[in-house]
């Protein structure tokens, strides 16, 4: 079988995404740059016995980059060799694409234009000469439309054709590129005389931009966001509750058959099936939350939340794009560590990384979610809604600290806010499948490993006083947390421990070693254990303690710097230990419960 | 309705020079002030809005036109 090498290219928000998605029906894998331990994604698409392999690139305006994710993109293009290079164009903007067109056939002559949004061009009043357009780079130019498949054929035609035709030795140069772009402008786009207005998108600009309504907007979005993952997402987790006791119930009876009560069904029960199942309820309230997030990236909200919350974040040092990366947070740390590499210099990238711990991952949503069931039923959605924006503020306030020190100067901020529209429900799609196959990847084999080895942990004992390793180990622990009332309770500092390695693994360790053998045994359990203040202390030293391994291990490749790893870890512990005595001491003090 | 203006003269580093004109922002082209908010100018360029901050704008010379 032929295989072709395309390299996907195109500016930001020009529909790039939705063509992979739509070209390769799926992500056939997520890769490393060579050298780099930054992802991209490659797709595959087969026609006849030719296979075309494409490799994803990060949206770039030229050659010339200002970010380490440029940076990356660039030097991949200039190192690596491609059979053809795919340049998708929004039509509506054909004169800012231009130029990264230019620049790639000074790299080849394999180049081919994917002309996408012409329906919105002409519904703008433009119309682009296509044949002209071919004519005057030499290059094929296919009208496409990136969210249907069925008009992608042509254009998968052309990638073939080009990969196969002889290649032309001599290389084109563009010495005053911007002068050719007007002359191609000039020749090929027709201006139809539609005196259109597009009024009800600048009323939402005029909102979303404003200096006060955009940032009440973006709270009101961020609420609706918690209101909506806990109102749906509530009715979807007791289902999965539901579901998840029948399927318990049918696993332990076959297996019970099979081998009768002992250490198997046992480990089998309380090990593997308690802990695993006690995170999995929570996957469709973690699935809503996501999808919310890349809603929000999806309809071109974000450039707008992040122009009017650049004066709040500037004296922070968080940088405009630094919000992408703290919103990235909320889903997975790891994640928002790595789109630290929008940052345009290294004490930016810094400042945001030392911030994105105190982002309250999705994980630790499920701490959080259930602590504020049992301890707030019908105010989750408040609860945790605070907890996020405290997690916020203490992160603002660590970013402010370490502009101080880094002496870090305000930033060169330009930002293109692109057009609202419609989301494509297939790229939302795609985005949350990847976060469930991680969600089942890292609960199929960490939690699993977790619940097996604290099941270990309860079930031999060392000493003449008979107490089980894990008992010992959390103990010890425990005896720490004695100022927020719960020194005694062992299996919260094993579970604190465990969750090092993964905050998902907190709500698992507590149901094994809490021996319950469903969600609602182990709230009574907790309520029987807790007050109301020790669990508030408890949920903010759990929102601030130590990242995970994952996230420890990403700075550590991020940064480069084995010290700002170990940094990370103590000032988070510092922070979330000093905090959660601060907020128990302070709900004691005003007797609030 | 927004003032327009014209640019004049960029006077930035290379590399944000290059993006500012592959954005539109080119000298003797026509720029729309949009809004300000907070530290960030929106401009429209080509129809197109980009926000820029106001330290980069500072060293942007645009000549208003009636």
């Amino acid at each position: 079988m032929k295989k072709i090498r395309v390299a996907l290219l195109g500016n930001p928000n020009v529909g790039k995404s939705s063509l992979f998605n739509s070209l390769t029906g799926k992500w056939e894998k997520v890769a490393n740059w060579p050298g780099k331990t930054v992802e991209c994604k490659i797709g595959i698409c087969k026609i006849e016995d030719i296979e075309i392999e494409l490799i994803d690139f990060p949206g770039i305006y030229n050659l010339t980059p200002i970010s380490e994710e440029e940076e990356i993109a660039v030097e991949t293009l200039n190192k690596e060799k491609f059979d053809v290079y795919l340049q998708i164009v929004d039509a509506v903007n054909l004169d800012k694409n231009l130029f990264l067109t230019l620049q790639l056939l000074e790299k080849s002559q394999n180049v081919i234009i994917a002309l996408n949004m012409v329906e919105e061009a002409e519904r703008r009043g433009i119309d682009i000469d296509v044949n002209k357009l071919e004519e005057m780079l030499d290059i094929k130019v296919v009208k496409i439309d990136a969210r249907k498949r069925e008009t992608l054929l042509p254009l998968v035609k052309a990638i073939v054709e080009v990969a196969q035709k002889e290649k032309k030795e001599e290389k084109k140069i563009f010495n005053e590129k911007f002068e050719v772009i007007d002359k191609i402008v000039k020749e090929v786009i027709k201006k139809i005389d539609r005196d259109r207005k597009f009024e009800t998108e600048e009323l939402i600009d005029k909102i979303l931009l404003s200096p006060v309504g955009g940032v009440f907007i973006f709270l009101l979005v961020m609420y609706a966001i918690f209101y909506l993952t806990f109102e749906i997402g509530g009715y979807l987790h007791e289902l999965s509750n539901v579901i998840w006791e029948k399927i318990t119930f049918f696993i332990i009876s076959t297996v019970e058959g099979f081998f009768g009560k002992g250490i198997i069904v046992d480990i089998l029960k309380n090990g593997i099936l308690l802990g695993f199942g006690s995170v999995l309820v929570f996957l469709p309230q973690i699935l809503l939350l996501s999808s919310f997030l890349y809603l929000l990236e999806e309809i071109g909200y974000l450039p707008r939340a992040i122009v009017a919350l650049y004066r709040f974040l500037k004296p922070f040092g968080i940088e405009g794009k630094g919000l992408i990366a703290l919103l990235l947070g909320f889903g997975c740390n790891v994640v928002a560590i790595m789109a630290t590499r929008l940052a345009s210099d290294w004490k930016s990238k810094v400042i945001t990384i030392l911030a994105i711990p105190f982002m309250p991952c999705s994980a630790r949503f499920t701490v959080f979610a259930l602590f504020s069931s049992v301890f707030f039923p019908g105010n989750e959605a408040n609860i945790v809604f605070l907890l996020y924006i405290f997690g916020i503020i203490v992160g603002l306030i660590s970013a402010f600290i370490f502009k101080a020190y880094l002496k870090k100067d305000s930033e060169n901020f330009i930002l293109e806010i692109p057009r609202l529209h419609l989301p494509n429900l297939k790229n939302i799609y795609m985005e949350v499948k990847e976060v469930l196959f991680h969600f089942l990847k890292r609960a199929g084999i960490i939690i699993v490993i977790i619940s097996i080895l604290n099941w270990f942990l309860i079930n031999f004992y060392i000493g003449e006083d008979n107490k089980n390793f894990g008992e010992q180990i959390g103990k010890f622990i425990a005896a720490f947390f004695s100022p927020i009332g719960i020194g005694d309770e062992w299996q919260i500092g094993l579970a604190l421990l465990n969750g090092f390695i993964a905050k998902e693994v907190i709500i698992a360790s507590l149901a094994t070693t809490y021996d319950v053998e469903s969600e609602e045994m182990l709230k009574e359990k907790i309520k029987e254990k807790l007050s109301q203040e020790s669990a508030v202390a408890l949920m903010v030293f759990i929102l601030f303690y130590l990242p995970c391994l994952a996230t420890l291990i990403v700075t550590i490749t991020e940064t480069k710097s084995i010290k700002i790893g170990i940094f990370m870890m103590i000032y988070t512990l510092f922070v979330a230990y000093l905090l959660s005595i601060g907020v128990y001491n302070l709900l004691h003090a005003i007797k609030v419960f | 309705m927004n003032e327009v203006f014209i640019v004049e003269k960029i006077e930035v580093e290379e590399k944000l020079l290059e993006r500012l004109r592959v954005l539109g922002l080119r000298e003797n082209n026509i720029v729309e002030k949009y809004k300000i908010v907070g530290d960030v100018e929106v401009l429209v360029i080509g129809g197109r809005k980009v926000g820029i901050s106001k330290k980069i704008l500072k060293k942007i010379k645009l000549k208003k036109v009636n």
